[in-house]
This record gives structure tokens, sequence and C-alpha cells, in this order.
């Protein structure tokens, strides 16, 4: 399990997989004003990153790995 | 060899075969929707799991029958005979190429040229087709054809190039520019929105492709409402910049080929400099003294120039982005003069005009390219909508007035292209407007109303979505018919592109027949021939096994006296008895397959051959679900072959000499499989001239088959059975398909090898018939064993008419020869001791066991001392030593130990 949920944060670390896709939806309907940090996420799955799309929910750190915080960043600023 | 090639190779066998019968079919209805999908269906199976293999010959082949029967399904093209003649060819070819793969696992050397060929026949086909509905779009557009090739040429590379960060497309351009085997390239990627469930996963596609340097995401269609999100439907697209060797790119892409669009892109068509036009009078003065520079062709000063001002120009500036690429073009070691021209031009203009535009093309052309014509392309739109929401965003005053000269600006140029002066001044007046009041609503409303304006224009594409694919149709149609279309490359050729746009509809029904499939492949299981074959022999060895049980319960009640026990193991012989039995009809019937195997491939023989004959005749198929064992099956193969060829060749007649005859036009040839019992009954009957019995006396006189005697004597039946005799041919002359007389004497003993026999029977001028009895299988047989001299032979109970016991005083002697009268009719005698050449003589017996058999339609009596039970074997083929002596069939193992030698009673008989 690469996520983590907190009251108002999730920790989303390592690689985040498909399954953990739909998990992270439901914290996010159940947690509308909850925030991700995803400081130590090393990659994330493409059934994930819609979820981030299209959740829009914020993202309190972004990832320490600058080539996928730089993707990451201008695909979800982007989709805003 | 790798199993998934050999499932491929199985699989498409199937389909091949399948194909064929749907071609065949079609032929009769070529209007058949069910057929035509099944064909479909087949060719796309083939084409898609082709992919995974390094056969592209073969995927091209069966792609460019996919892409013609796509059109046919769709009713634009229909099927003519020839058509399918060509498409038969090419499902033989690659049959053929399947059976290479097979044996050497790669296709022949010259697959890549034949293949190419026969693809671009094929494609020929429908090569018309495509041309017609290209001149309907363009009539439907009311444009005259060169403006639509202009406008495309000025959208070939996509309006999206500029997202990218300039930093990146430069060092893309110089990428290619610098290294020959590079080239930039830019992928649309749309995975199927069921994908994750096959395990991709896009992203980690698109972070591992070669050469990645820029890449964005979009949503398919809108997310809606998150509670009702699902997330294991891909709802997301892809674009990709990509600098890399363009084979290596498809070759990356290859499992995913019909979600992708690639484009070739030249490196130039990356220059797109962006930006906000600043008017500081710096870059006038580097605009005079650069051009002055580059006249002499003075790069170092040129690059003199640029860097400073680039260096500490505001990144977010036109001119920046300019003298950015001038640079970037300066640092390549190609220069190009009439680029950096261009380029100069623009940090002067605040336009950046492609050189091809303003240079190459003389200026008749772009005239007619800003012909008002009152129309908007779909991207033209989307570039004002984008501006109208840029103008609802807000605004802080200090930004105001260069947002206004910039939507100003971008709708100058739009406009240009479509209303002439009409609305510049307008606009013209209206920013002017915004200017003073230091508010932009008033652009915002006459950007608003004119978009209205023109989308009413285009009411054939009402969204954004739907234009894009459109455009993307129209650009592939366009690029093909005319060659200098800056997209020099698509990985999918013309067809398909064409067809991107409906792909998702067809995508949507596969999945449906792929779930189907699913269900019935759970049904049926493929195992391997060896397999089976390895369980019959288990098999067999249980029946020995099994067998020795009785002896058992012999000796336990004879040598150890224990009748109990003997008892017992009598009572547990019979249930594994009964046990083994089931058994052995279940594997039985896993081998047992229905002769329609081998008569499908009959539909496509005669309808070759009689086309070549030039004869009109229907094939007509009866019982086909009669079920064979498969080796039976097989066996029957080239004897039906032969038999069909002869029927065609000499049997039925040209329509002229039918109706001369006063039969039917066209001629009749049935094949028909009968269950009998445990043999199969297969008839090839023709209504053709049948065999004339004198003809065929005078032919085997000649050819001294006969002699003088007995060509007086034969009767008209022995004289038709003398087509099986070797050396025969009634034909005048041998034709290429028969005739040389070889056929009949070589059908006779493969169907006697089989264990099976031959007649026929032939009326002149009405038909032949010719039947085969073949066993159901070979490999359990019957035999009944017999005693000779205190030696037990078997007898396959095949050849036994019947078995008698008869007094010595009933046997007749005809000169040398014994005989038996039986029912009124005289039948020779045999001693077995004689034929297996025994010394020992008999004792004198007062009854005789004679075993009648049948040999050559006649009935022939055999003296043995005396008949055993009869027995199941799986009779094994003798070989070494033994294997020499035809006169044994095999050997089997007896319960009890001993080997018991199979006698082949027609061999013996030869012997004589």
């Amino acid at each position: 399990m690469s996520v983590a949920f907190k009251k108002t944060i999730a920790l989303l670390e390592g690689e985040c997989s498909i399954e953990d896709s739909e998990e992270l939806l439901n914290w996010i309907l159940l947690n509308p004003k909850g925030k991700l940090n995803l400081k130590k996420l090393s990659y994330l799955h493409t059934a994930v990153l819609q979820v981030l799309m299209a959740s829009q929910v914020k993202i309190s750190i972004w990832p320490s790995d600058t080539k996928i915080a730089s993707w990451l960043q201008a695909i979800l600023l982007e989709s805003k | 060899m790798d199993p998934m090639l050999e499932s491929f190779i199985q699989e498409s066998r199937d389909n091949l075969e399948a194909a064929a019968k749907c071609f065949l079919d079609l032929e009769n209805k070529p209007d058949d929707q069910e057929l035509l999908n099944d064909l479909f269906r087949s060719i796309h199976t083939m084409k898609g799991s082709s992919g995974l293999f390094d056969i592209g010959a073969f995927t091209r082949v069966v792609h460019a029958a996919e892409d013609v029967l796509d059109i046919v399904r769709e009713g634009k093209y229909s099927l003519t005979s020839d058509d399918i003649d060509l498409f038969l060819d090419s499902l033989d070819l690659a049959g053929a190429w399947i059976d290479q793969l097979e044996s050497s696992e790669q296709l022949p050397d010259d697959a890549d040229s034949v293949g190419h060929e026969i693809a671009e026949k094929l494609r020929g086909l429908i090569g018309q087709e495509i041309k017609k509905s290209v001149v309907k779009v363009e009539d439907s557009k009311q444009i005259n054809s060169h403006a639509v090739t202009k406008k495309d040429d000025f959208d070939d590379t996509p309006d999206w190039i500029t997202n990218i960060d300039q930093s990146q497309l430069q060092k893309v351009y110089k990428l290619c520019v610098q290294s020959d085997n590079k080239i930039a390239v830019i992928v649309n990627y749309r995975p199927d929105k069921q994908c994750f469930f096959n395990g991709d996963d896009p992203l980690l596609t698109v972070l591992n492709a070669v050469g990645l340097h820029w890449f964005s995401v979009e949503k398919k269609e809108d997310w809606g409402e998150l509670e009702s999100l699902d997330p294991f439907q891909c709802n997301i697209n892809f674009k990709l910049l990509i600098a890399a060797d363009i084979t290596e790119v498809k070759q990356y892409f290859r499992y995913i080929i019909e979600q992708v669009d690639i484009f070739r892109i030249e490196p130039k068509q990356l220059i797109r400099p962006v930006g906000e036009h600043s008017t500081n009078d710096t870059y006038q003065l580097f605009v005079s003294e650069g051009l002055a520079a580059l006249e002499n062709n003075d790069y170092e000063s040129l690059k003199r120039l640029v860097m400073p001002l680039h260096e500490i120009g505001n990144a977010t500036l036109f001119q920046t982005a300019c003298l950015g690429w001038i640079r970037t073009l300066l640092e390549s070691d190609v220069q190009d003069d009439s680029l950096l021209k261009s380029l100069i031009d623009a940090v002067r203009q605040g336009e950046y005009l492609s050189p091809s535009l303003t240079l190459d093309k003389p200026s008749e052309q772009s005239k007619t390219m800003i012909e008002p014509s009152n129309k908007l392309s779909a991207s033209s739109i989307n570039i004002l909508k984008t501006q109208l929401k840029i103008l609802e965003m807000p605004c802080p005053s200090s930004l105001l007035v260069g947002r206004v000269l910039s939507t100003q600006k971008i709708m100058q140029r739009l406009f240009k292209t479509i209303d002439g002066d009409k609305k510049l001044a307008d606009l013209d007046s209206v920013s002017k407007q915004c200017l003073a009041t230091s508010k932009c609503d008033k652009l915002h409303d006459f950007l608003a109303e004119c978009l209205e304006q023109y989308e009413n224009n285009n009411p054939s594409e009402p969204s954004q979505k739907q234009n894009d694919i459109s455009i993307s149709k129209d650009q592939a149609k366009v690029t093909a018919v005319k060659a200098e279309g800056k997209l020099i490359e698509r990985t999918q050729d013309l067809k398909s592109g064409e067809r991107s746009g409906i792909k998702y509809g067809r995508r949507a029904g596969d999945i449906v027949d792929e779930v189907d499939n699913t269900k019935h492949q759970i049904k049926t299981l493929r195992v391997d021939q060896e397999r089976i074959d390895s369980l019959m022999d288990l098999m067999g060895e249980l029946v020995v096994a099994k067998n020795a049980m009785p002896y058992l319960a012999k000796r336990a009640q004879e040598e150890f006296g224990v009748r109990e026990l003997a008892k017992e193991i009598q009572s547990q012989y019979a249930v594994i008895n009964r046990l083994s039995e089931e058994l052995q009809s279940t594997v039985m019937g896993i081998r047992m397959v229905p002769v329609s195997s081998v008569f499908q491939r009959f539909p496509r023989l005669v309808r070759d051959l009689s086309k070549r004959l030039e004869k009109n005749i229907q094939l007509v198929l009866e019982g086909e679900e009669t079920e064979a064992d498969k080796n039976v099956i097989e066996s029957l193969a080239d004897p039906l072959i032969h038999m069909v060829r002869n029927s065609l060749d000499h049997g039925l007649e040209t329509p002229q000499e039918r109706i001369a005859a006063g039969k039917n036009e066209q001629g009749r040839l049935t094949l028909k499989a009968t269950p009998m019992d445990d043999q199969v009954l297969i008839e090839i009957i023709d209504d053709g001239k049948g065999i004339d019995p004198n003809i065929i006396k005078q032919k085997a006189y000649e050819k001294g088959i006969i002699s003088e005697i007995q060509l007086d004597e034969i009767s008209d039946q022995a004289a038709v059975n003398l087509i099986f005799a070797a050396g025969l041919s009634s034909k005048e002359s041998a034709s290429d398909l028969s005739g040389r007389g070889v056929g009949m004497d070589v059908v006779r003993s493969a169907v006697e090898d089989a264990g099976g026999q031959v007649s026929v029977t032939s009326v002149l001028g009405k038909g032949t018939r010719v039947g085969l009895t073949l066993p159901l299988t070979m490999a359990v047989a019957r035999v009944m064993m017999i005693d000779v001299d205190q030696q037990t032979y078997g007898i396959s109970m095949e050849n036994i008419r019947e078995t008698v016991r008869v007094s010595a005083d009933n046997i007749t002697r005809i000169k040398h020869n014994e005989a038996i009268v039986l029912r009124d009719k005289l039948i020779p005698l045999l001693r077995m001791r004689d034929l297996l050449g025994l010394q020992t003589r008999a004792k004198q017996q007062t009854e005789l066991s004679i075993l009648i058999v049948e040999y050559n339609g006649a009935e022939i009596g055999l003296i043995i001392d005396n008949f055993l039970e009869g027995i199941d074997i799986i009779q094994k083929p003798l070989d070494g030593v033994m294997g020499a002596f035809p006169i044994y069939a095999g050997a089997t193992l007896l319960g009890d130990g001993r080997v018991l030698l199979i006698l082949n009673v027609l061999e013996l008989l030869k012997c004589r």
C-alpha cells in the first residue's frame, strides 16, 4: 500500500498503483478539502493521475523528485 | 518454438481457413453482412496478433485486406469475383508464410517485396473509392482544392506546439538538425478507454518513450461529477514531442499502434516563436544590423548581436523567442539563410511567417489563401475561443494594455484570412475604446459576437472534439492526394487515417466480441495432439493390463485353488473393464473430428478448377458433421483430392457437352459422409459422363493389365474396377490436373493403409459414384484370435466375412485347388499353414475351421486350426527386422504378456 490516509492529508509514497486510484478517489470524496503530500512519490499510475486531474485536489507538497514534480505540476496546473 | 508463436500459427491457420470459406460464400451472397463481419473478424484477429511478432510483411498484407474489407463492410465497395480471386491468393500467400514460420520461425527472404506487392494490389481495389470520397469532401467544403491544400500546409504543425517551452523546441531542433537518424516526431496517443484492463499504463508508456522531450495530457471527455468518476476507465489522451529515429518510435508503439498517430515533422516546422510583441527600439536597431550581417554571411557578428539581446530579454517577449531561435539556428551546423531572415523579420513585425510561405511560394498562391471565404478553420475558432477565455479572466490594470493589444493582433491576423477589411475597422475602433476606458469587456463582447457568427457558418463542426478528428481525416486524404504536404509520413496509411475518426465505434464493437469470444474459449481447449496420443498410449497400456486380470483369476483358481478369490478378481475385472471401456470411448471422442475439416477445402478447389476447366460445377457437401478419428480423416484428405480432381477432369462435362447430352448445364458433384456403425462411408458422386467399361477394357488390355481372354470374359463392373489398377489412364491426353494413371491406385492403397476399402460404380452417361469405407478409428482395433500350429495370430475383424465349421467331407477338389460350396456359392479354400509357409501338416480333423475373408470383392476361405476369442487391441506397427514383413500388420501385447502378431490378410493373399 503506497497511500496512507490521515485526517486531512493523504500521503502518496513510492509507486502508486492502479488499485490505489479507487481508494484515493473515495478518500477525496469523503474529505473534499483534503490535501495530498506527494513528497516521496516516485511514480503514479495513469488511473491515479486521472483522479488527481478530475478532483483538482490540492497538493500540499510536490514530489521531491524534480523530474516527476516538473511534469506533474505542468499537467495538474494546466488542467486547472 | 515460442509458445506464443505456436499458438499464433495455429490460430492463424484456423482464421485463414475461416476467411477462405467466407470469401467463397460471399461470392454467392455478396451482401451478407453477417458473413462480412465474420470475415472481417478473422482478418482483424490475424492482423492484431501478428503485430506481436517480427513479421511485418504478414501484418502488411492482412492489414491491407482488413482495410479493403472495412470499406466493403460499410457498403462503399462490393467485391467482384476477380477481387475474391485476389483475396484468396493473398490468403494462400499468408498460409504459405505461416507454414514457413512453423518450420523456420521466420518469413521467406522475399516476403517483404511479395507482401508489399500484394498489399498494394489489395489497396488498389479501394484506391479509386478513396479518391472519389476526397473529391466529395472538397466539394462539400465548396472551396477550390487549391485553397484546401494551402490551408492544410499552414496547419500542418499542430497548434499545440506553441504550448511547448521554446527552449525544449530549440533543443529538439538542434538534435534533429545535427543528427542524421534523429527526427522530430509528434505523437497523438489516445489510449483505449478499457486499456487499464489489458494491463496498459499509458503514462508509463509515455514516460518511457524513446527520445521523449515533452508531453501533455488532456481529458478525452469532461470529468463530470466526481462521485460518478470511474478511475478504471482511461479518460486522458497524450501528446508527445519526440526526437528519435522514426522506426524506433514505431517499434516502441507497435503494440498500441492503433491508438497512436505518429507524425514526422521537419525541424523548421518547430520554429514557432510566441510571446508578447515589444515595441522597444533596441530590437529595430538589431533588425537592421542583423540583416546587414546576414547579407554578408557574417554569422559570427550576427551571433554577437543576438547573444546579449537574447540573454537580457524578457523571456515572455516574442522578440526573445525569435532571438532564441536565431541563436539555435546559428549554433547548429547547417545555416539556413531564409529561416534566419524570416526570424529577423519576425523580430521587426512581431509575426513569424515560415519561409515556405513567404519565400518559396509565389505570391499569387498566398493570395488564394487569404481570399475571403467567410469561414474559419476549426483551429482558428479554437484560438479565438482561447482569447475569449483570456479576456474573461480578471486583469490587473498593468497588464490590460498588453492583453488588449495581443488579442487585437491575433484577431487581426485571423480576420485578414476571411472577411478582408470589413471587420478590421470595427476591431480597431473597439480596441481603441477598450484602451481608453481601461476595460476589456467591449473587446470581449465583440469577439464573442464574431465567434458566434463564425460558428454558425460552420454548422458541420459543432464541437471541438469532432473538429480535431475531422481535421485529421481531411489532412490524411489531402496529404495523400497532394504529396507536397508537409506531413512527410504517417505511420498508418491513408486508409486507416481516414478511419481514425470512426475507430472508437469499431473498438467498442470489438470489445463486445472479445467478451463473447472468451466465453467460447473457456469451453474449448486447444491441446497438442501429442498429449492426446500419449493419453491414448496410456489407455492402450491400461487395456493390456486389464486383460491380464482374467488370466490371474484363472491361475488363482487352477494353480492355487482359491475359488473365492478368483471370483472376486473376476468381479473386480468387470468393474475395471467397464471403466476402461468408458475411458476408451471418451479418449476416442476427443480424437474425433468432423469430416468437414477435410471437406472444407473442396469448395475452393472445385471453384478454382472449374474456372480453369471452363466447366460449370456445383459442389454439394452432405453429412459434414459426421465424425471420425483425426488420423483417419487426415488419411482421407489426399485420396479425396485425387478423386475430386478426377471427377472434375474426366467425369463432368463442359456446359456445351452437357446441353448436347440433354442434361442440366450445371454439373453436380456431391461429397457425402454417412456414419455406419463403427465405420464411415464417404461417397464422391458426380452426374458426369460415367466410366465406359469398354474403353477401360481396351486400355487395360493395351497396357497388358488384362489378358485377351479376360478382355472377352470380364464383366462391366469388374472392368470399371480396373481403374484402380496401376498405370491406367483413360483420358487421351494427360492434363496437369489428373490423368497420368497414378490417381486411382494411389487412392486405393492410401485407403487400404487406413484400414478402409474403395468401391466404384458407374452408369455410362449418368455418372459415377466412388465409395470409401473407413474405420471410425485406427487406434483400437477389434481382432479375432486364431490358432495355427499352436501359434496364436490375430486377424482384423474388418476383413472377416464369417466363420464356419464344415465337415472335411464337404470339401470339393477342383484340379489342385480346394473349395467348398456355401449357400450355393463356390468359395475357394486356402490353407493358412501353406500361406505362412509352415512345414508341419495339420492332423486330420473331421471338422475344419474356415475363416471367410473378402479379397478384392471376392470371398476366400482360409482353413485354420481353431478359432479363439475376439479382443480389442491397440495395434502397434512393427519396426526393425519384423518391419520388413508386410504380411504382419502389427503386433500387440496380450494380457498374459505374450505378443500377438496381427496378420494382414490382404498382403497374405497377394503372396499366394
